[in-house]
């Protein structure tokens, strides 16, 4: 096994493409799959559960300190940035929104990027700002594999194109490519 | 500027501090103290880390400053309406019913928890028969708070939609001034707060309360700290006592889950046992 896990960063309006994603990943998958994507922060239900209808792996928020398990789907909460932390647990924090966004895509990817190495897959989704962009840089810096999705496919392309101009991806992938390719991971 | 800083140099820096100024943050959470380093080494345009740690030592290094900027104070006011509602309905009324109400927010950073219980307290018109206990480990940051906070506007309209979500009774804009585009709380909702300087993660515990909010200060702290603290405010709890703390903490990974019981999984509200 090359990778420990898979990171995915997105806003809301990206919500179609994560549920087509997570679908095609089966029970068994291998990896754990963290979910950071930009939401409302004042609504703490219905996120997880809207995901479980799909998904075939548990979905679930991870609480401060929990260690992280392999074939678990983790997202990030609302109004908390996640981090990985040293002893493969899960950290959560207040401090200040980056881009505006807490959960931030660029702080989540950063720590991933920092204990993972080149154990991760890192994926930018569409979205409407640039958080993500430095975090998906990192990730790549620290030796780990960036994918973006193809920034034609998306609606708001934001994300994506910042992404691609910050650092040197491994892939820009349309959406069942990126499914085939985590698919191939196993 | 620094981007990053490595374990082996903020261990380096947590050793210079404690050595120096008996302040240990060697089991703080990694992570987030690596942000709060790296910001504060940025901020103070240091030339190099090396410089830095040697400042430590000298003792030319703003201390108070330092431990002011480390305490992580971007939490909202009424942040998770759902648990202050809670605060509201159920567990305020019932406990100030009971004589000598003693209330402790431990470790306070921004003072946006203690507006919040006032706020709430007042318009529930028990004001005057809670005593509330406030420590921190900032100077700094108590002198802050009793001349009402100085938030910025942005934070108040944070603030004033969780109110609204919260469904408090008035508005929030009728606690505090504007002046110079920084609010101001009223702090004639403070009377009845004692405000004292306490470092939670190495001073003995205080007694007799009933009730201590510890919201999201868990998450920066490592596992044996959080078990340190966390037994330090039980030890502080009359029995039957309330502990609660933010929607994203759990106690249940620390050793102190025999004295405690878990009351309301959601809001993350727990009770001292009686014995």
């Amino acid at each position: 096994m090359n990778y420990k896990a898979v990171i995915i960063g997105g806003s809301a309006g990206s919500f179609q493409v994560v549920t087509k994603i997570l679908a095609s990943l089966p029970e068994n998958y291998p990896l754990s799959v963290f979910l950071c994507l930009h939401r409302l922060k004042h609504i703490r239900s219905g996120f997880v559960e809207a995901l479980s209808i799909k998904a075939k792996m548990p979905v679930e928020e991870p609480i401060d300190k929990e260690p992280i398990k392999n074939g678990k789907i983790y997202l990030a909460p609302a109004n908390y940035h996640m981090y990985v932390e040293l002893g493969n647990k899960f950290a959560l924090s207040t401090e200040e929104p980056i881009n505006h966004s807490r959960p931030s895509i660029d702080l989540s990817f950063e720590s991933v990027a920092y204990n993972y190495k080149k154990k991760i897959v890192g994926i930018i989704l569409s979205g409407a700002n640039r958080d993500g962009a430095m975090g998906l840089k990192a990730l790549k810096d620290a030796g780990g594999t960036a994918i973006v999705q193809d920034p034609k496919e998306c609606q708001v392309p934001t994300m994506t194109t910042a992404s691609i101009n910050a650092t040197n991806v491994d892939y820009i992938l349309k959406t069942d490519e990126i499914i085939k390719f985590l698919l191939n991971l196993r | 500027m620094i981007n990053n800083i490595g374990i082996v140099d903020t261990r380096k820096i947590i050793k210079a501090i404690n050595e120096t100024y008996n302040y240990d943050f060697s089991n703080y959470a990694l992570t987030s103290f690596k942000h709060r380093l790296i910001k504060f080494f940025n901020n103070n345009n240091y030339n190099s880390l090396d410089n830095f740690i040697e400042k430590i030592y000298e003792k030319k290094f703003p201390f108070d400053d330092f431990i002011n900027q480390i305490l992580i104070d971007t939490t909202e006011m009424f942040r998770t309406p759902s648990f202050w509602r809670e605060m509201r309905d159920h567990y305020l009324p019932q406990l100030v019913s009971s004589r000598d109400f003693k209330i402790w927010l431990p470790h306070i950073t921004s003072g946006d928890d203690l507006f919040t219980l006032e706020i709430i307290l007042y318009e529930l018109g028990l004001s005057n028969n809670a005593r509330i206990t406030v420590t921190s480990m900032s100077e700094k940051r108590i002198e802050k708070i009793k001349t009402g906070g100085i938030y910025n506007i942005k934070k108040m309209e944070v603030g004033t939609a969780n109110y609204k979500r919260y469904a408090g009774k008035s508005q929030l804009s009728n606690y505090y001034t504007v002046q110079n585009n920084s609010a101001y709380m009223d702090t004639s909702l403070l009377k009845n707060v004692n405000f004292q300087k306490h470092i939670i993660t190495q001073d003995k515990p205080l007694s007799g309360f009933k009730l201590v909010i510890f919201q999201n200060h868990m998450i920066y702290f490592n596992q044996s700290l959080e078990d340190k603290v966390a037994s330090s405010i039980i030890d502080s709890l009359v029995a039957g006592g309330i502990f609660a703390i933010g929607s994203g903490e759990s106690l249940e990974y620390s050793t102190v889950m025999n004295k405690i019981k878990l009351i309301d999984k959601f809001e993350k509200i727990y009770k001292k046992k009686l014995s």
